[in-house]
């Protein structure tokens, strides 16, 4: 390559990754998942939550009972953090983290549970905890309804 | 700035021509990457720890996509399980390759690409460990790092120190600006939370005693926040940077023993290699005439 086109290429490379890294550190005060924002150990804030699936006729039947298709929620939602909601746990990559990937979750579950014909949507009541230990809001999710 | 009598201050123009050239100097260096030949050696055993769940898991049976996975796009398209797989292993056997040095560049690059597709394609794959793990693997990839005394400009040496660096700053600044962090709530609350394993633990009564207190958690939170800071910063410089190194050292071991932090305090101690001064290599001509703008 041409002496200077190599010289520009280099600069174009260094600006671009030192602008990209220095956008991630600002996004990581927005966005709830944080990548690259490199703030580790963020909050003592904790939750849990009542998962649900709601059925056709409006009751609502705990995750943790038996599910038609013989699914179970921790299998569904295995490695990501959130297999045991009903115990009360450190919201380990932050409050708003947990509760965004709750959401995706609870939709991934809906429609990817073909043989459960019963469950109209899931929902999940969350109970959080500050990083004081104070309660915080509570917060309703849902999984859009299934077809 | 005062103009010397009978000479004409440099105009805007050429300040930044002049700041250009002194930046394409640096980043065009040719320098002997010993460093990276070191840490390419002792990124395969944490690579092939890295990849270990994702491995057993395959050997179950299991891949990411039996459970609640998500995608960072949708559009982008979906890796067929078979292929990931041949990937997945194709990326442990390129970190036994890069630890024993056969084709290291080539198997480097295929464990940089390995790792940071297996963290690309869920956002569950997502930590932060995993995403300085692929970090340095990109900058090794790029950088030499085959052979001790391979040489080479020494741009990919400053963006892996940069990021390096921007880890330990990124942390310590978010710490900072936040008033609980800052004030130790978090940190109290979280040995709190684990009082009964700390009560269980070795440790003397006394020092349980002080762990739980919130007073001591008051003063060791601002102390994290210096530390981090310190050794973001302490790097940077020659005569700060063998006491950032020791503070980086001790700070990662007391990471590893009290929290699980997967590869990164492992990571975190084998990349401070990089902060080593690299030997610089006689300047090829070509090298010497790409300075643009003169």
């Amino acid at each position: 390559m041409d002496p200077r086109r190599r010289v520009l290429a280099r600069r174009v490379v260094v600006a671009v990754v030192v602008v990209a890294q220095l956008g991630f550190l600002v996004r990581g005060y927005h966005s709830p998942q944080r990548e690259l924002g490199w703030q580790m150990f963020p909050e003592s804030t904790e939750w849990q939550a009542e998962v649900v699936r709601v059925l056709d006729d409006g009751r609502w039947v705990s995750v943790g009972e038996p599910w038609p298709g013989g699914y179970t929620w921790a299998t569904l939602v295995r490695g990501s953090g959130l297999s045991y909601p009903d115990q009360r746990q450190h919201a380990d990559a932050g409050l708003a983290a947990v509760l965004d990937d709750l959401e995706h979750a609870l939709a991934w579950v809906a429609a990817n549970t073909p043989a459960d014909t019963e469950t109209r949507r899931l929902d999940a009541v969350v109970r959080t905890w500050r990083n004081d230990a104070s309660p915080g809001p509570e917060v309703r999710l849902s999984s859009p309804a299934r077809s | 700035m005062t103009a010397v009598p009978g000479t004409v201050a440099p105009g805007p123009r050429r300040r930044v021509e002049a700041w250009l050239g002194t930046l394409d100097e640096l980043l065009g260096r040719r320098i002997v990457f010993r460093a990276f030949a070191r840490l390419r050696v002792l990124c395969g055993p944490i690579t092939l720890w890295h990849l270990w769940p994702f491995l057993a898991d395959s050997l179950e049976g299991r891949t990411y996509r039996d459970a609640y996975w998500r995608p960072y796009a949708s559009w982008l398209p979906e890796v067929p399980t078979p292929l990931y797989l041949v990937v997945l292993w194709l990326g442990a056997g390129a970190a036994i390759a890069m630890t024993i040095g056969w084709r290291a560049q080539a198997a480097t690059r295929v464990a940089a690409v390995v790792v940071a597709g297996n963290l690309l394609v869920s956002t569950t794959h997502f930590h932060n460990n995993r995403a300085y793990l692929s970090l340095v693997l990109a900058a090794l990839a790029i950088g030499p790092c085959d052979r001790r005394n391979a040489v080479g400009p020494a741009w990919p040496l400053w963006l892996l120190r940069f990021e390096a660096s921007c880890v330990y700053l990124g942390s310590g600044v978010s710490k900072l600006l936040d008033a609980d962090w800052f004030a130790g709530t978090v940190t109290w609350q979280r040995v709190v939370q684990v009082r009964g394993l700390v009560e269980a633990s070795p440790l003397p009564g006394p020092v349980v005693e002080l762990l739980v207190d919130p007073g001591f958690h008051t003063v060791a939170a601002k102390a994290i926040v210096a530390t981090e800071l310190f050794i973001g910063l302490g790097l940077w410089w020659p005569r700060t940077r063998r006491k950032a190194i020791a503070v980086a050292i001790a700070f990662h071991l007391a990471i590893w023993v009290s929290a699980e932090v997967q590869v990164f305090s492992a990571l975190g101690i084998a990349a401070l290699v990089i902060w080593a001064r690299p030997q610089r290599a006689p300047q090829r001509p070509a090298d010497q005439r790409a300075v643009i703008g003169t």
